[in-house]
């Protein structure tokens, strides 16, 4: 059944999407507010289920890529996202019938509504990561065998960049090094794929779960018990999975240094009430991606992890960590369709220089004489 | 060598005389009025009377919330012209979610010069003179003479603005203000766009409202220099108030904090300002008010400007409390409080009489020291200046920490330049944030450093 997102849809969606951005993915309000006013002039913007599409139907994603803090800076018209879908459309001689999803943590999980609304044409309720990853391979897409190319990026001042290379990984590279030059956000039309594939390589219906739960979070009025419980609710019987909460307390620590041109660092919170005398550590590589207490793992790559204001009960993003500042740390298991192993060959903790093998947060969390179960238990 | 404070809320002008050793000599109060310096006039005239014999006076600090009160209420604000300097045309309009009201009152007129620049500061696309002598032309029958310019990274490389503010002069002629975005807060076009709409449409009215100002304190044989307060508390010389209104605009309420400290001897405590049918509720941390870091709203509309971070509730003005007050105050507290070990409060403002005695609050202490209607007076004169950096680099990694060590510098400069002591000035805070997604070398630099009035500078 096909359903319509709204104004009010965007504002959920958006909300939702800093909870699976596992504090990277970059903040959503600038496409938020372009979207609105798109749906505002142009009405509803459709949603179909990826199980509702015609074999041969082509999808196209369309996502932005680069900095977001450039994005603060200097906005896209929205036109750069049909100039590259066009671009896209000629080199590979198809006609898009439907937009895809790239990634529905942070900014990526508004955008597609933007170019769907500019585009006129109808959304899929899927995506390719099932939160925010930094790089093109780390998508399902790519793992289950559709390749990104033909790659069309297109940035403010008109200039556009097509990018031909069977080897994702390489167009992933070429692009990463073409942005500078573009200025550093640029629109980008990729991945384009047959519906009869697309059903068997996107993670299904993660929109409407991602609305669902922006709209509860909106309506917890700011407090971080109440989010926590919505987040559990809406999560345990899901793709992802129940959420556990590793910490509560406050920033003691945070570190954040230039390697190879990303950004890494960690940041180190100390438990208070229930939680007193424990600390976690939380590492971040763009994403919050590793949380250890003492030596032992207790969350990895691919799950999520967020870190709540304690006052709000939104999430930080790792630009926003500051000394003292009451938190939570929560973790939410990943979609099973990303632990699959060929999702963790490109998105596996040694991906980000972690560690050599994966866990799922729920057995690393459940190994006797760890705490932290039954204080999950118990919120 | 002493100290006048101001402060005026929208019911009373409150003048203070300290000493260098913190003491109060005197005390003046008058009735705010429509006009700003009617009651300032009667509060300096009772203060340099001859019995009071202070006549060392060196600084007169005025704290208000005059100007913010006008922009939430969007009166007397004029009508502005808002150039926007990018590559692409940005499809947000200006005050993108402001009230009606303030709509109407300030009447944006949007522009969009293709220009501005890149991350590191390049520029592809110079602006085109002839575009903005074009669209002023269309204008002209407006009278508009407010204007507020936002380039895209005009942090990094302010140029862009620069020209078209000398364009803007030598079309339209000097008698117009100009508001430049990169000299008000940080990254993120859309809340510096906003703030620099906000200041445009309070610089006419800031001229008007401290016209003749010094010709009165002269009058009265005060030859001090002037100074605002601003948003953290922290002095903002007097022309930098006048190119700068939006500045003062949440200067009261860290001024009554920054007083409460004084009186009470608390660095870390949660503080009540009640002032009339408005209660704020706020921390001090380690001295300062803390500080609102996300989401920061004026009238509504993000801004990029700094503040504290307050609760504010509007309470009934009877002489008792009633339950439904005090129930509100308390979950505001809350807010602020540590799950263990609650901080002291303190009650604070010349309505907090109404509801102190009925507040209510075993797990802590509850304070409401004497002078408690003069806190915010009392904040003027110990008010601190500041320097502050935020900004892109470019940099590698060895040469990393020496480009810190220049913003730092660079704020510690600042700092001296609006008037501390070079050996009282101490960096309060760094951040250091890289460019996340991009193979760059730029890192984004916040710091701020606090010093104390050099008061030999003066003479």
């Amino acid at each position: 059944m096909s359903q319509i997102l709204t104004e009010k849809d965007v504002d959920s969606l958006a909300c939702g999407a800093l909870f699976l951005g596992s504090g990277g993915g970059g903040d959503p309000s600038i496409i938020q507010i372009m979207a609105k006013q798109e749906i505002r002039d142009r009405g509803p913007v459709r949603l179909l289920s990826p199980f509702e599409l015609q074999d041969e139907d082509w999808g196209v994603t369309l996502s932005m890529m680069g900095s977001q803090t450039v994005g603060y800076e200097k906005f896209l018209s929205g036109q750069e996202f049909t100039t590259a879908l066009r671009i896209l459309e000629n080199e590979k001689q198809i006609t898009a019938k439907v937009i895809v999803p790239f990634e529905i943590g942070g900014i990526n999980a508004i955008t597609p509504i933007l170019a769907a609304s500019l585009t006129n044409l109808p959304l899929v309720d899927c995506d390719g990561m099932g939160r925010a990853f930094p790089e093109l391979q780390m998508t399902t897409f790519h793992a289950f065998g559709v390749q990104a190319s033909p790659f069309i990026l297109c940035a403010d001042n008109g200039q556009c960049v097509r990018i031909l290379h069977e080897s994702t990984l390489e167009v992933e590279k070429m692009a990463r090094n073409a942005l500078p030059a573009m200025g550093g956000a640029v629109a980008a039309a990729s991945f384009p794929m047959q519906a009869k594939a697309l059903q068997e390589v996107v993670i299904p219906h993660t929109f409407l779960l991602c609305k669902r739960l922006g709209e509860g979070i909106m309506a917890a009025g700011a407090d971080v018990h109440r989010v926590f419980l919505h987040l559990s609710r809406v999560l345990q019987n899901s793709i992802y999975g129940k959420p556990f909460k590793l910490i509560e307390g406050k920033i003691v620590d945070v570190q954040r240094y230039l390697k190879d041109g990303m950004l890494r660092g960690e940041t180190i919170v100390e438990g208070t009430g229930y939680h007193h005398s424990e600390q976690i550590e939380v590492q971040f590589f763009n994403e919050y991606l590793l949380a250890k207490q003492g030596e032992r793992v207790i969350t990895t790559v691919p799950d999520i992890l967020c870190i709540l204001d304690a006052d709000s009960g939104l999430p930080v993003m790792i630009d926003e960590l500051e000394l003292q500042m009451k938190v939570w740390v929560v973790a939410i298991p990943c979609p099973i369709l990303v632990r699959h192993p060929k999702m963790l060959d490109v998105v596996g903790p040694w991906n980000f220089g972690l560690m050599d093998h994966y866990v799922p947060v729920e057995q690393l969390i459940s190994d006797e004489g760890n705490g932290i179960h039954r204080a999950a238990a118990w919120d | 060598m002493l100290r006048l404070g101001i402060d005026i809320n929208s019911k009373t002008t409150t003048g203070i005389v300290m000493n260098r050793d913190g003491a109060i000599l005197h005390v003046a109060k008058s009735p705010t009025q429509k006009d700003l310096l009617a009651g300032l006039s009667e509060v300096i005239k009772e203060i340099t009377a001859p019995d009071k014999s202070c006549t060392s006076i060196g600084e007169v600090i005025i704290g208000t919330d005059y100007f913010a009160n006008l922009v939430e209420k969007g009166e007397r604000l004029s009508k502005v012209c808002s150039i926007r300097i990018g590559q692409a045309k940005n499809t947000i309009p200006p005050l993108y979610g402001a009230s009606d009201l303030i709509q109407k009152a300030i009447e944006v007129i949007p522009f969009q010069l293709y220009g501005g620049h890149e991350m590191d500061g390049r520029s592809s696309l110079q602006p085109a003179r002839h575009d903005l002598e074009t669209f002023l032309e269309t204008i002209r029958e407006e009278g508009i003479n407010s204007f507020a310019i936002t380039g895209a990274f005009s942090l990094v490389n302010p140029a862009h603005e620069n020209i078209v503010e000398q364009w803007i002069r030598e079309i339209v002629g000097d008698d117009c203000t100009v508001t430049k975005s990169h000299m008000l807060g940080s990254i993120g076009f859309l809340e510096r766009e906003n703030s620099s709409i906000f200041n445009a449409a309070l610089s006419k009215t800031i001229l008007r409202s401290v016209e003749g100002l010094q010709d009165l304190m002269h009058q009265n044989g005060l030859h001090a220099k002037i100074y605002f307060t601003q948003n953290d508390g922290s002095l903002l010389g007097y022309e930098s108030a006048l190119q700068y209104p939006i500045r003062t605009c949440g200067s009261r309420i860290s001024n009554s904090f920054r007083g409460a400290s004084l009186l009470t001897g608390l660095n870390d405590c949660v503080i009540v300002d009640i002032c009339q049918s408005k209660a704020s509720i706020g921390a001090l941390e380690r001295g300062f008010p803390k500080e609102k870091r996300r989401n920061m709203k004026m009238a509504g509309v993000p801004v990029s400007l700094q503040m504290s971070d307050v609760t504010n509730l509007t309470i009934s003005e009877d002489r008792t409390a009633d339950d439904n007050n005090l129930d509100a105050i308390y979950h505001a507290i809350q807010r602020f409080q540590p799950r263990f070990e609650p901080l002291p409060i303190v009650f604070v403002g010349d309505g907090s009489d109404r509801i102190f005695p009925s507040f209510k609050y075993p797990w802590s202490d509850v304070l409401h020291p004497a002078e408690f209607e003069n806190v915010s007076a009392i904040g003027a004169c110990i008010a601190q200046v500041s320097g502050a950096v935020d900004r892109i680099y470019w940099v590698d990694e060895e040469d990393r920490d020496k480009t810190i060590q220049i913003a730092k510098e660079e704020a510690i400069q600042a700092a001296i330049a609006e008037g501390a002591s070079p050996k009282t000035v101490f960096v309060q805070r760094v951040e250091i944030n890289p460019i996340a997604y991009m193979p760059t070398k730029a890192i984004r630099i916040k710091v701020k450093a606090i010093g104390t009035l050099d008061f030999q500078h003066l003479r």
